[in-house]
């Protein structure tokens, strides 16, 4: 069958990977991106030049009309959605509690939680067996932070993975009767365009990776490789679960 | 790790999720030592299925449950097929089912002795030929647990769960001991899947309309996508992933 897979943040870190990765193995993908214009053709591109199928959608996962847009426009392109990574997420600057500002929060849970959401919504309405649909899997890119807590300063960012892998759970018992799987992982400190600006301090990624029980900050490749096992036949009993991907955890 | 050279040991590997391991393990360019306590002829069928298709593979009895059988296992397979590099502990027991109040201590002591003991004794040995400060090359493990270790198992199988329970933190502690060492260790937990261990029940067609339909699949799950994942978490692919608990289990269930 032909496999068609979104993938929201595409452009960059984990999103573009997995996209590089997908094309070798057979899926059309569509890359959705907010403001990487460049990146996202650049990925595109990369596809094309190796034979694989490939566009980018621009889109903001913080407004649902862009979402409804992204899935017809989807569609519309590359045929029926049966594959999605909801990989867009942003890390806003890191800030104590007593410092938080309302605006900011609002727009790190309307993207990191709800924009998530209501991806699952327009998945759902056209992979479920009871909407017509022939089924499908789903991937969203959760953190450790999710359950652990997370580093000094990110406990918002924190709650927004909590809130995703909570969601996770209960959206992938609703749908696992019709056909559509869906699990998240938890990636540890990796090394992305979300990351770099603290990861590239030595004295941070030391810190960080010190902390790891690995000893190594991951790369966006390997989170990839996790997720397109997820999405894969392989991984067929596998609905529900959280994969953590992080070497070992961490120690905060 | 180098795509040569790699030997598996599975404990219980002779039936169920142990045996579709090593099936399927062949084909991936793994020698395999399938350990065995009761399951001679199984075990040695899995062997000559094995060899068959071109691959290396032997068997070795030895009970879980025994200290020295577990030691004799690793030398004997690293004499027959070299370094161990790849070590999946599938040997478990049910225990008696039964309620809290009718519970037997010599049952309880022999489900964690090879539930729990007998697997933390394997990953001793383990640890000890694999880690890189012990002179190895690093390597993977994987401890089948179960979803009962989460989420408690079902009316009777507490115990059972308890085990399994054990296994789970024990998995997360012995994965960050030795993740600097070049050992990843991560755990599966599989919910219901058709094996011997469980076709006793399953067989009843009652019991297992229920089963199914307490899980939001709504089906029981196959050997061979438990040895799959299995697979997949011992690979190169899951470079970063260790001390994990991965639930293979349709969605977990309703009790």
């Amino acid at each position: 069958m032909t496999n068609t897979l979104l993938i929201t943040g595409g452009a960059s870190g984990i999103g573009a990977e997995t996209a590089r990765r997908a094309a070798t193995r057979g899926y059309r993908i569509a890359i959705n991106y907010r403001s990487r214009d460049a990146q996202a053709k650049a990925v595109v591109a990369d596809i094309t030049a190796k034979g694989g199928q490939a566009i980018a959608l621009p889109g903001d996962m913080g407004n649902e009309a862009d979402i409804v847009r992204l899935f017809a426009e989807t569609e519309q392109a590359l045929g029926p959605i049966t594959h999605l990574v909801n990989s867009a997420g942003i890390d806003p600057s890191r800030a104590r509690v007593e410092d938080y500002d309302a605006d900011t929060l609002h727009r790190l849970f309307a993207i990191n939680v709800t924009g998530l959401m209501l991806c699952c919504r327009e998945a759902t309405r056209r992979m479920s067996t009871k909407n017509g649909g022939k089924g499908g899997a789903i991937v969203n890119v959760s953190s450790m932070a999710g359950t652990l807590g997370g580093r000094k300063g990110a406990s918002a960012y924190a709650a927004t993975k909590g809130a995703v892998d909570a969601f996770t759970k209960g959206f992938a018992r609703e749908v696992a009767a019709e056909g559509i799987r869906v699990n998240s992982i938890r990636p540890g400190a990796v090394m992305t365009e979300m990351t770099e600006g603290r990861l590239n301090d030595d004295a941070v990624r030391t810190a960080v990776a010190a902390s790891i029980p690995i000893q190594r900050i991951g790369e966006a490749h390997e989170i990839a490789e996790a997720i397109l096992w997820l999405l894969s036949n392989e991984a067929s009993f596998i609905t529900g679960a959280m994969l953590d991907a992080s070497g070992g955890g961490y120690v905060i | 790790m180098s795509s040569e050279a790699k030997t598996l040991l599975i404990t219980g590997g002779a039936s169920g999720i142990g045996a579709e391991t090593a099936r399927r393990a062949a084909a991936h360019g793994y020698k395999i030592a399938i350990n065995y306590r009761s399951r001679d002829a199984q075990a040695k069928a899995v062997v000559a299925d094995v060899t068959a298709k071109g691959g290396r593979a032997i068997a070795l009895p030895g009970d879980m449950a025994k200290e020295a059988d577990i030691v004799r296992l690793f030398e004997e397979t690293e004499q027959a097929l070299g370094p161990i590099t790849h070590l999946v502990n599938s040997a478990g027991i049910n225990g008696r089912r039964g309620r809290v109040d009718e519970y037997d201590a010599a049952i309880l002591s022999n489900l964690f002795a090879v539930n729990v003991v007998g697997l933390m004794l394997s990953c001793r040995e383990a640890a000890r030929r694999m880690s890189t400060k012990n002179g190895g090359k690093g390597g993977a493990i994987v401890n089948v647990s179960s979803m009962a270790g989460t989420l408690g198992g079902r009316p009777g199988s507490s115990a059972y769960a308890a085990s399994k329970g054990a296994v789970d933190a024990f998995t997360k502690g012995f994965a960050r001991e030795v993740a600097a060492e070049g050992i990843r260790v991560n755990s599966l937990r599989p919910g219901m899947v058709l094996t011997e261990m469980t076709e006793g029940r399953l067989n009843d067609d009652a019991f297992r309309a229920s089963i199914e339909a307490s899980i939001p699949m709504g089906r029981i799950g196959q050997s061979h996508e438990m040895a799959d994942t299995i697979l997949w978490l011992l690979s190169d692919q899951s470079s970063f992933i260790t001390g994990a608990m991965l639930d293979a289990s349709g969605g977990g269930y309703k009790i």
